[in-house]
């Protein structure tokens, strides 16, 4: 009955065109240069799973049979699914190789043990979203038109992307380093935990900021500088330096 | 009594009437004596004028001690006459000029006590630019927040970030740190010339940003060329249009 059950899951997995690469990774962080729609969530594990859900009509080209193909940097495809996975270092770095070949944006799922950080840049229009959840580790965030989903992380982290927004629903704040959160023309909304020590950077020069925190206005010489664009202070007494910039757009902080 | 002690008892009091009356005649008299208590005269007014800092309860028992032995010493008369108040002027003079020492000294304490402060940020800051970590590094920036002037050091360590850091966004709020000091010469500079080598938009932005709204002209042509390069996306070429429009020299 067990065998039986297994095959039938893996016979629904390849009529679904679902692929797995594994690698067994502890520490250090998930550096991902360029790969497409990625969901990662952090679990109690040693191994890194990158899974995707292949194209139906995915095929190499007739005239390309026999042949392998590379990216800018000589690298190929080392796991069938489209990436080029090597350690580096202390680090596990991932680069896509080509196109995706996953269905409409629906990307890479990617499981990392929760002892692993990110660092994740992007720079074309390919990616449209970047989804973190679950990770306690350091998460850096470089892209130009990635909107970002982060949901039950902690910080410490640093967050930049041109064109996307940012959603970022904290479990706690980590008071061990700094989170900041930068769009140029997205918006920026943080949900922290209404006990959260933070010291407040919020920044906007075209937009909006809005928040239900009682937030403590710093002052120079007695003088409080009252601006709806620039806000620095404190909440709950302060604590790890939280900022939140947009050039264009809102900047929304909230208490979960 | 030679001119002097006439003078100095004339002018303490310590005369008769008669005998005041016959100085007062020989000073009509005589212009080298009436000059002489004109200078004396003088020499009263100012030490009335005096006005000495309150002195702490040490120094004004030391002096006051010191004083006490000094009219016991002199034992010519009960009141402080002119000939020992030179002593007790010379006295006064410690006591102003220690008591200014003193100020100079708590001024110059406190400045030193900010310096030796300033000094452990810039340490500190400069011990957490190492750190492996990118937030880590972040956080090592947000010092120079503290620095309500610029410092040199401060300047060096975000320009520094800003040219050299492996990590945009470590370059990025070093740019945005190096913002508060934009009205710099050195700080001026260095966006400009780091706008012809930054390669990430965000950080590109942020200089574009900052140069523009602080109407740096040696920005124009760097920019002029970003708005004419093959190899730049089309939004940087709209900030740095838009950064031109802003220096009004479009």
């Amino acid at each position: 009955m067990k065998y039986l059950l297994t095959t039938i899951i893996m016979c629904v997995a390849l009529i679904a065109g679902a692929q797995e690469y594994k690698v067994a990774h502890n520490g250090g962080k998930l550096i991902l240069e360029g790969v497409d729609d990625v969901k990662i969530e952090a679990y109690d594990g040693s191994e890194v799973i990158f899974s995707i859900n292949s194209k139906k009509d995915h095929k190499e080209s007739e005239r390309a049979a026999g042949l392998k193909p590379i990216n800018s940097l000589g690298l190929e495809d080392n796991t069938d699914i489209g990436l080029s996975v090597s350690k580096d270092g202390e680090n596990l770095k991932a680069i896509q190789i080509g196109q995706c070949m996953c269905r409409d944006n629906e990307g890479y799922t990617i499981k990392i043990p929760k002892s692993m950080g990110i660092d994740y840049s992007h720079s074309t229009y390919d990616s449209d979203h970047l989804r973190i959840k679950n990770v306690n580790k350091e998460i850096v965030v470089s892209t130009n038109y990635t909107n970002i989903n982060l949901e039950d992380v902690t910080g410490p982290m640093s967050i930049k992307t041109v064109y996307g927004d940012i959603e970022a629903k904290f479990a706690s704040l980590n008071q061990n380093s700094s989170v900041s959160l930068n769009s140029v023309y997205g918006f920026v909304d943080a949900a922290i935990p209404s006990t959260s020590k933070a010291r407040l950077n919020l920044r906007t020069p075209y937009g909006q900021i809005y928040t239900d925190f009682d937030i403590k206005v710093e002052t120079t010489d007695g003088m409080r500088s009252l601006t709806d664009k620039k806000i620095e202070g404190t909440v709950n007494n302060g604590g790890v330096d939280l900022i939140l910039k947009s050039g264009y757009e809102n900047i929304y902080l909230r208490k979960k | 009594m030679n001119k002097e002690n006439k003078i100095i008892d004339y002018l303490e009091g310590q005369m008769s009437f008669e005998e005041s009356i016959k100085f007062e005649q020989e000073l009509k008299k005589d212009p080298v004596l009436k000059e002489e208590f004109a200078t004396y005269q003088l020499m009263y007014n100012e030490v009335d004028q005096i006005k000495l800092e309150k002195p702490s309860i040490t120094l004004k028992s030391n002096f006051d001690h010191l004083l006490e032995t000094e009219i016991k010493n002199s034992r010519k008369t009960k009141t402080l006459t002119f000939r020992n108040i030179r002593n007790v002027a010379a006295v006064a003079a410690i006591l102003v000029i220690g008591i200014l020492v003193g100020q100079n000294w708590t001024q110059r304490s406190f400045i030193s006590k900010i310096d030796s402060h300033n000094a452990e940020l810039v340490s500190e800051m400069k011990r957490n630019m190492n750190s492996e970590s990118v937030s880590g590094r972040i956080e090592a920036l947000q010092v120079s927040h503290q620095f309500k002037s610029p410092e040199n050091e401060v300047l060096k360590t975000l320009i520094k970030s800003m040219k050299n850091d492996e990590s945009p966004n470590v370059r990025l709020a070093a740019v945005e740190a190096l913002d508060n000091f934009a009205k710099e010469e050195i700080v001026r500079t260095a966006f400009v010339k780091q706008l012809s080598q930054e390669k990430d938009p965000f950080v590109l932005i942020a200089l574009i940003n900052t140069l523009s709204e602080q109407k740096v002209e040696k920005a124009i042509d760097p920019l002029q060329h970003i708005t004419n390069a093959n190899d730049v996306a089309k939004f940087i070429k709209d900030e740095a249009h838009m950064g031109l429009i802003k220096i009004e020299k479009i």
